[in-house]
């Protein structure tokens, strides 16, 4: 009971950022329709253009909603219950956020694709061709779309709860590290003997094969399947480094 | 009958040089109202946040009913803290959190909710961030003595709140009390206030539950004694005095012990003291 | 009623007090129903266990009975039992500190015998 009741009141403090993210893209697609000069491009095709990024726009919107967790902690531990609860609750909540967003997402794309060609969607790209029904192939975009988003929500979390373990000083320390990590790795990649390495680990580890499977590439008629399932694993990783994360928790002084 | 029990509980910072808590003890009954007092920066907000489970010990334990709070659904659902913070959504109206709390305890006292938000003439309409400070302790005093938990746990609750609106929280509290008996503990700084309606005093100083008694036990051996020097001196001899006073040649004594058994002199006045005077000299002295 | 918080009394004894005050002087009728505890505690801002301990007093003492479900009541015969303890203790609290302080301030026994009787000639003439 408490769960849910818990759940619910996450949803509807949740609900606000997907306004945040339509108004973002909505703001988005106008300067793009601005910086058309003399009409070259055609202003309906810079719209199209600037349009089938707004699924995106939102799901990064959101995406910070998803992580800001210690307020949810918060008003948790003053209802009374574990932390261990509190955790479920948020898988609860997180779930149905994602539904929430993925629907909105998907009626942008069914839009995007009227106006123009259904490539611009990165599920077509990749799987286009997976069922010839169209009522299937729909359910199974919006499955794909769903687990992919799971995944990235409980991942956001899951950083966000981490960061709401640390003091002001604790979080510089971690950005900066990360920052460093960062500019280290790109370096080494634009390096030509670290590029050599790179690869040389990739194909021993069969990098190709790895990728062609998660994404069905070589299949005649690639399904996402794998897909799912790799992100499943995923998202459960996610949510029992949450969990983990999430046991430590204290109100702050 | 449900009780909580501290059990050597500590609390130490990092980078701090004292620990906060050293090592303390005691028992929480069931149905009883406990004043816990001590000076500020005492630890009694973060003594209380860890009986709440909202903070971990560095030692010791807490348990309720024999069972470690800690991770502990079915005690934390019996035990409310209200401390300083906001917990609460503060953007949501204050209708949607009352019935936020509402479905989060079965049996949620809704009619007192009413009569209290009545009583206190509080809107709630309003958004909670756009309250002032006292409503929106009167926000979460609503709460706290609307959830239907055994152990409600108090942290300053009449902190910013004008003369009525505090008498209110008074006459609300023993009324729900006597009605529907549960064990609270309410911690202030205005000791006058509560020291009738307390029928325990926990004391917490340097780290430990300096004084842990009941009401009459505690009361009924404070007493200051005035009268000439030389007969408050013979009448008191023998007694641990916690302060003394002189003016001239006239002279108050004030201590914790048991009346002394000899004769009173007739030119000696004996007064009860009371537990905010008390309470200021064994914190002055830090020893009883 | 009023309660004195500083007095070295417990309260539960002053609020044992206060209701027997009030059986005496008639405020509370024999037979008639006193303020439930709740009320009492609730109006002098005491804990009703404290109120609860001074009217058990009084119920020992036979001078108020619980009636199940419905409340506490004044005994019959209440005021008589308290009329009567108190002329046992007026010896005690009004007699021997009379003489204690007349000794203070040099007052003889027939002084103190003539002071009564000029009280008491007063007061008829005041009636």
């Amino acid at each position: 009971m408490k769960t849910k009741a818990l759940a619910k009141q996450y949803c509807h403090d949740f609900i606000p950022y997907i306004w945040y993210g339509i108004i973002v893209s909505v703001v988005y697609i106008l300067f793009g329709l601005l910086s058309v000069v003399d009409g070259q491009p055609p202003i309906e095709y810079q719209f199209k253009e600037n349009f089938f990024l707004s699924p995106y726009i939102i799901t990064i919107v959101t995406m910070i909603g998803i992580s800001f967790n210690y307020r949810r902690f918060k008003l948790a531990i003053q209802s009374g219950v574990s932390r261990k609860t509190f955790w479920k609750a948020k898988m609860f909540f997180i779930a149905k956020a994602t539904l929430i967003v993925n629907v909105v997402n998907v009626i942008i794309s069914f839009i995007n694709m009227k106006l123009g060609p259904s490539e611009t969607y990165l599920y077509y790209q990749a799987y286009g061709k997976a069922f010839s029904n169209v009522f299937v192939q729909s359910i199974s975009m919006f499955i794909t779309d769903y687990v992919v988003l799971l995944f990235i929500f409980v991942a956001m979390n899951t950083f966000g709860t981490m960061t709401s373990l640390m003091n002001k000083i604790g979080k510089s320390i971690f950005y900066s590290i990360g920052v460093v990590c960062y500019m280290f790795v790109t370096n080494l990649l634009t390096q030509y003997s670290s590029q050599r390495l790179i690869s040389r680990f990739y194909a021993h580890i069969n990098g190709d094969a790895i990728f062609n499977f998660i994404f069905s590439i070589d299949a005649k008629v690639p399904r996402p399947y794998a897909l799912i399932g790799f992100m499943i694993i995923l998202t459960i990783i996610a949510a029992l480094f949450n969990l983990l994360f999430t046991k430590l928790e204290q109100v702050k002084r | 009958m449900s009780k909580i029990e501290v059990k050597h509980l500590a609390k130490r910072f990092k980078f701090a040089n004292k620990p906060l808590l050293n090592e303390v003890n005691f028992n929480l009954e069931e149905n009883e109202i406990y004043g816990l007092f001590g000076e500020n920066g005492a630890g009694k907000s973060t003594l209380m946040s860890m009986i709440a489970d909202y903070n971990r010990p560095s030692a010791g334990q807490v348990l309720f009913d024999g069972q470690e709070v800690h991770e502990n659904d079915e005690a934390l659902s019996e035990i409310y803290f209200m401390n300083q913070d906001d917990m609460y959504t503060k953007k949501d109206k204050v209708s949607q959190i009352f019935s936020f709390v509402e479905s989060m305890y079965q049996d949620y006292d809704v009619d007192l909710q009413a009569k209290l938000v009545k009583e206190f003439k509080l809107d709630i309409n309003q958004k909670l961030n756009k309250l002032s400070t006292g409503y929106q302790s009167i926000v979460k005093i609503i709460i706290s003595l609307c959830v239907p938990c055994k152990f409600i746990l108090l942290d300053e609750p009449t902190l910013g709140l004008d003369a009525r609106n505090r008498e209110i929280f008074q006459s609300n509290l023993i009324e729900t009390y006597s009605e529907n008996p549960r064990t609270f503990v309410i911690s202030t700084h205005i000791i006058d206030e509560i020291d009738r309606i307390i029928s325990h005093v926990l004391l917490l100083q340097y780290g430990i539950i300096k004084m842990n008694g009941s009401i009459d036990e505690v009361s009924s051996k404070s007493y200051s004694v005035s009268g000439p020097a030389e007969d408050v001196n013979s009448y008191v001899d023998g007694v641990k005095v916690l302060d003394e006073e002189q003016l001239g040649r006239y002279k108050t004594v004030h201590f914790m012990d048991q009346l002394p058994d000899r004769e009173v002199p007739a030119s000696v006045d004996i007064e009860k003291m009371k537990l905010q005077k008390l309470l200021v000299y064994i914190m002055d002295r830090g020893k009883l | 009623m009023q309660f004195d918080f500083n007095s070295p009394e417990p309260i539960f004894i002053q609020v044992a007090t206060q209701l027997e005050d009030a059986i005496f002087t008639g405020a509370f009728q024999e037979g008639a129903q006193v303020p439930s505890t709740t009320e009492i505690s609730k109006q002098f801002k005491i804990n009703p266990a404290t109120v609860l301990k001074g009217m058990n007093m009084l119920v020992d003492n036979d001078l108020l009975e619980k009636r199940r479900g419905r409340g506490t009541f004044v005994k019959q015969g209440a005021q008589e039992i308290i009329i009567k303890r108190r002329q046992e203790h007026f010896y005690n609290d009004y007699i021997l500190n009379l003489i204690n302080e007349s000794k203070k301030l040099h007052l003889s026994e027939d002084d103190i015998l003539t002071l009564v009787k000029r009280g008491y000639d007063n007061e008829q003439d005041r009636s």
